[in-house]
């Protein structure tokens, strides 16, 4: 995924409208994503702010003593410590119990060891796993992304599916070349091309339908992407039996006629010829 | 003459002596944010109860795991506030698991007494809605009806996005729109150290 996607998914992130495996795949990419942190910590201050809006409520008196007591119960509180009277002679109570005292004392030790030990592993382990749950929740993102392409796939296929359908292949000198297939009956035009040249800034690709007699009919406007390729579906409402294709370079938002000469233009067909 | 006002303690020093064990600096964090999460816990939950225990534990995961904030991510505030709307929602979906296990459990007990579990209808989910934003009162009212809705289904109902775009019958790249949008208008109104609330 480029880092302007990842960077779209930041708002999303910050409001919890992510899927679980969204959510996973973004937190590993925080972690290594400096400027994807400080946008999301921008986005979270401002909803922050925002949230000053809710109707305000205040957390019942009880409720602080119930935290602090816990707290303080839990086994992170520090431990009282009694200092140890060091004015007598000798050991009170005999050598005996002093001495089992400190066997459990050592015994103690040692497990602490071991638990510190056992921590350390539990650690790796874990960490082991966040790092095969992201890499499976990247999987997972890609693999919704592939079915996102595949449904697009088949959106486009089922319009071959018509039985009025049309088709013209519109070609130039050279590349590049599109292909139209157009269904009357589902309103629907399928475009296919390749090798289209860049556009200006403001500029974009215009579909013309030629009849026999007339002026041309606009088939709708269209971009490519960086590489001149296009394929897509788009609604189509107009009628009419057009014995051309054609394309040409418009502005933006297209023209009422064409304003340049067609760079590619190719017969319609019927299905059946 | 006025006497010189004592510099507040940052909620970054406190956590950094909540991790020593220092339980007066939870107490000052909690009568500084409690209100917070209080608020933002029962616009989820809908219940001073469950709203309560979902703070209680936000502050006892602080106490326990203070080394989790990280500073670059955002405020102590809104860290504090998101485990609160996260933990809300785990509790909101795992009351609704139940509610649905137990009349799935109803419905099978006897054949001729078959009762069909039942679905949120379109019905429920108005009502679940409206409800929702009865709890929400002005907040995200600086945005647009359709960015707010979206965002407050998001962060106050637990929604994702396709599950945001299936109930407003909407495109599933609306919603993404939306969402985007109504946040980097929060942005511009709120951008970082406007502080306009305590």
């Amino acid at each position: 995924m480029t880092a302007e996607r990842w960077r779209e998914q930041a708002a999303a992130y910050v409001t919890g409208a992510l899927t679980e495996s969204e959510r996973t795949a973004f937190e590993a990419r925080l972690d290594e994503d400096a400027e994807l942190r400080r946008l999301v910590a921008t986005y979270r201050g401002s909803l922050d702010e925002a949230l000053a809006g809710l109707p305000g409520r205040t957390a019942p008196p009880e409720l602080r003593e119930r935290v602090l007591r816990r707290a303080r119960e839990s086994d992170r509180a520090p431990a009282d410590v009694t200092p140890i009277d060091r004015g007598r002679r000798g050991l009170p109570g005999g050598t005996l119990p002093w001495l089992a005292l400190a066997a459990s004392i050592v015994g103690l030790l040692w497990l602490g060891a071991q638990n510190r030990s056992l921590r350390s592993s539990l650690e790796t382990v874990r960490a082991e796993r966040s790092a095969a749950e992201a890499s499976l929740a990247e999987v997972r993102s890609e693999l919704e992304l592939a079915e996102t392409e595949l449904a697009r796939f088949d959106s486009l296929t089922e319009v071959l599916s018509g039985e009025d359908l049309r088709f013209a292949s519109l070609t130039g000198d050279a590349e590049p070349l599109l292909g139209l297939v157009w269904s009357p009956s589902r309103q629907t035009l399928v475009i296919a091309a390749t090798g289209l040249p860049p556009l200006g800034e403001g500029r974009t690709y215009q579909l013309w339908g030629i009849p026999a007699e007339g002026d041309p009919v606009s088939l709708g406007t269209f971009d490519a992407g960086p590489d001149g390729d296009a394929l897509l579906r788009q609604p189509l409402t107009v009628a009419g039996d057009f014995q051309l294709g054609a394309i040409t370079e418009e502005p933006e938002g297209g023209s009422a006629q064409p304003t340049s000469t067609p760079f590619l233009v190719g017969p319609w067909r019927a299905a059946q010829q | 003459m006025a006497e010189p006002s004592i510099p507040r303690t940052s909620d970054e020093e406190l956590v950094h002596r909540i991790r020593s064990g220092d339980d007066d600096a939870l107490a000052a964090l909690y009568d500084r944010h409690a209100d917070r999460l209080f608020t933002v816990a029962h616009a989820v939950l809908g219940n001073d109860a469950d709203a309560a225990e979902v703070t209680e534990d936000v502050f006892l995961q602080l106490w326990n795991d203070a080394d989790a904030f990280d500073p670059e991510r955002g405020s102590l505030r809104a860290w504090l506030s998101t485990m609160a709307r996260t933990r809300g929602i785990d509790r909101l979906r795992a009351e609704k698991r139940r509610r649905s296990a137990h009349e799935r459990a109803a419905s099978t007990t006897t054949s001729d007494m078959a009762i069909e579990p039942s679905n949120p209808g379109p019905a429920d989910e108005e009502a679940e809605m409206n409800e929702l934003r009865s709890r929400l009162g002005d907040a995200l009212s600086e945005l647009n009806p359709d960015q707010k809705a979206a965002i407050e289904l998001a962060y106050f109902g637990g929604f994702s996005q396709s599950e945001i775009a299936r109930k407003l019958e909407e495109p599933l790249g609306t919603i993404k729109t939306r969402i985007r949008d109504g946040m980097k208008k929060l942005r511009q109104l709120y951008p970082p150290g406007t502080g306009r609330s305590a």
